[in-house]
């Protein structure tokens, strides 16, 4: 590590914040759960749900730092800066749509997970359907799409180290700072489950707005006006690229635009929707209620979000040139490569700190919703079926472990742009989860084979269509995440996992009327239709209390 | 694992917002989609905003517009069509609904004798759901949206 070239003050309050975020961490455990019990925690519902009591404000901190990870603010505004508008700011359309679902599907989902005792959304799955296939399938889906969301949380960690100066080219040493910030992060969600990730949300919170607000006070002003950062911003886009030939990026979308810049949105949206760690932060909150208000209040962080997006603007018109370490340009350093160059070295920490911190409350809220789904559908499931409470925490903590040190090797040994295809790819698996998950939450009229089917049909389609796409500037698959939607004519592009979701619905309906055609019984319903209405104080909705003991 | 039999199930249905409170709601909701996924009608650089692009501060503008339209929603579905505050044995009897608490669970949460006698399922107001009419009999596995 070259000594000269860190950052000190910045990284001096990067540590500080974690030193803080860590107290958080161990003491969170302290806080609301003196009311109930004493001792540790031993149900799922206590480590996994918090126990299930977030009010409005708690929710809203949890919820919004959930769904907006780190990732997002390096992400987004990375595409911003090198793509433009189609790759980047459908993220406020999306995150836009997703509450108006959010406000129609959660309710449901959340009382009947309170009747039932459900934990995760293949808990909801198995009850609906008493399908231990269809259950197995939408876990292992979960699973599957969480993990690599978990390793893009490192990577954004990993921007703001290397931006601040902590690299070498001694692996050893340059990966020591990631895997030291995330030891910290798995040993308190070991320890405080949910309450951890809740609690360091508010900080989260609090440090985004505050963020933001500074950025968009400060920089227009040096930069000369929004007219001229959009203007310079457009150029670049209107540019022509020569590797590629084609313009640089996209400033408004044009007529070819239109259907990947909707189906993006409303993919992304509809995946949000059922991704296992948005269902988590969802049970945990209080009431039905907790969570409609939540739906009009969570897009305050949409606007957070699309303000971060326009940073990516800004870095155009300030000319910030992000280069790796190793000498490459690398859009993902564009965020904090901006507010190092533009600010004081302490405010650049202070924006550090908030997208390490950004990192830890998504990652650690994945792990235990990818936890939960291993403890609760694969060990209980087909290990273990008579798993006592005790073990079935046990499971959860140890996997929740595991899956962040699986998240971690992930990033150190293997290609960061692996990760990146994994986590296209899991976009599109999850969103194959729709169909089961929120119809058979107003209907149990779709036979479970056939919603296998479907899930199938999906997953197969999805996967080899991303496959197909390769890179116009590396020529490697997983190019991306349009392609041309099928039946619609004129090569219009769309979001593959759309079109997967599509394929998915029509095949479950298919095959349903086949199979009742064929006078096949459609199996149990494990809920009644009341269960889809209740409410806290209503009979038997209170956290789980067969599993304390 | 084997799961018990169904017994069948009477289940009322929760009072609710409504037909306007209702429709009202769902327009409210429905509105930000045709909106934001209609994207030629705003894809265009004028007129311009404070600096900002058309196609930018409209989008940014439908974050405050569809928030808004939520929380009136959210009013709607629950400020309206109250019930009565306690309507004992409107949840049909004591054991109906609860014998699949979560499934496979060691012990089921029926065995705690004061968990017994339902306080009335429509006892709260504020719980006004879509797709909530038409849950008739649950044991055939009749639902129908709307």
């Amino acid at each position: 590590m070259n000594l000269d070239t860190v950052d000190w003050t910045a990284l001096t309050i990067l540590v500080t914040f974690f030193l803080v975020v860590t107290v958080m961490g161990f003491t969170a455990v302290q806080g609301r759960r003196g009311r109930h019990t004493a001792g540790p925690m031993h149900t799922l519902d206590e480590w996994g749900l918090g126990d299930r009591g977030f009010g409005t404000l708690s929710s809203w901190f949890l919820l919004g730092g959930t769904i907006y990870t780190a990732y997002t603010f390096i992400a987004i505004p990375a595409a911003m800066f090198s793509t433009g508008a189609v790759s980047g700011f459908f993220a406020v359309p999306y995150t836009i749509l997703t509450y108006p679902l959010i406000f129609i599907v959660m309710p449901r989902l959340w009382s009947v997970a309170h009747r039932r005792g459900y934990v995760t959304p293949a808990d909801f799955v198995r009850g609906r359907y008493q399908s231990r296939s269809l259950a197995l399938a939408v876990a292992v889906t979960g699973l599957m799409a969480t993990l690599p969301y978990i390793a893009l949380q490192l990577v954004g960690i990993q921007a703001v180290f290397e931006v601040i100066g902590l690299g070498s080219s001694n692996a050893f040493v340059n990966d020591l700072p990631l895997a030291a910030s995330f030891t910290v992060l798995a040993a308190f969600t070991y320890f405080s489950g949910l309450r951890a990730p809740a609690l360091i949300a508010v900080l989260k919170g609090v440090l985004l707005c505050l963020v933001v607000f500074v950025a968009f006070a400060y920089l227009p002003h040096k930069l000369g006006g929004f007219e001229a950062i959009f203007t310079s911003a457009g150029e670049k886009m209107a540019a022509v690229d020569p590797q590629t030939g084609q313009a640089t990026g996209v400033f408004v979308p044009g007529e070819t635009g239109f259907w990947a810049y909707a189906t993006l949105a409303l993919g992304s949206a509809m995946a949000l929707v059922v991704y296992p760690h948005t269902v988590t932060a969802a049970l945990a909150t209080r009431s039905r209620d907790v969570m409609r208000r939540n739906a009009a209040l969570l897009p305050v962080f949409t606007l957070v979000l699309g303000l971060f997006a326009l940073l990516g603007f800004f870095a155009v018109a300030a000319r910030v040139r992000p280069t790796g370490l190793d000498g490459l340009p690398n859009p993902q350093l564009v965020v904090p490569e901006l507010f190092a160059t533009q600010f004081p070295s302490w405010f650049g920490g202070v924006a550090m700190a908030t997208i390490a911190i950004s990192a830890l409350v998504p990652a650690a809220i994945m792990s235990i919703a990818a936890a939960n789904l291993v403890s609760r559908n694969i060990y209980r499931e087909l290990v273990n079926p008579d798993a006592t409470a005790r073990q079935e925490v046990r499971v959860s903590k140890a996997a929740s472990f595991l899956v962040k040190f699986g998240a971690l090797a992930f990033v150190l040994f293997l290609d960061r742009r692996f990760a990146l295809d994994f986590q296209l790819l899991g976009g599109i698996w999850i969103l194959q989860t729709f169909p089961a998950i929120v119809f058979g939450l107003y209907t149990r009229w779709f036979h479970p084979a056939a919603l296998l089917a479907g899930w199938a049909a999906g997953m197969v389609y999805g996967t080899l269509t991303a496959y197909d796409i390769v890179s116009p500037r590396t020529g490697k698959h997983f190019g991306g995440s349009l392609a041309e939607i099928p039946l619609l004519g004129d090569g219009r592009l769309g979001y593959i996992a759309l079109t997967a979701c599509a394929l998915n619905a029509v095949v479950s309906v298919a095959v349903t009327i086949l199979l009742r055609a064929a006078g096949l019984p459609n199996g149990r319903d494990g809920t009644a239709a009341g269960d889809y209405h209740a409410d806290a104080g209503d009979p038997h909705v209170e956290p789980i209390r067969e599993l304390t003991r | 694992m084997t799961d018990p039999p169904l017994p069948h199930v009477r289940t009322p249905r929760p009072r609710s917002p409504g037909p306007w409170a209702r429709l009202g709601a769902t327009a409210l909701l429905a509105a930000p989609f045709p909106a934001l996924l209609w994207v030629g009608g705003y894809a265009r650089t004028g007129p311009w905003l404070l600096g900002f692009p058309y196609f930018y501060w409209y989008q940014l503008l439908w974050v405050f517009l569809s928030s808004g339209m939520t929380w009136c929603a959210y009013l709607l579905m629950t400020r309206t069509g109250r019930s009565p505050d306690h309507t004992p044995g409107a949840y049909g009897g004591p054991d109906e609904d609860r014998r699949y608490g979560g499934y496979g669970t060691s012990s089921g949460r029926s065995q705690n004798p004061e968990d017994r006698g339902y306080g009335g399922y429509a006892g709260r107001g504020g719980r006004g759901d879509f797709g909530e009419y038409g849950f008739g009999d649950h044991g055939e596995h009749r639902e129908r949206f709307r």
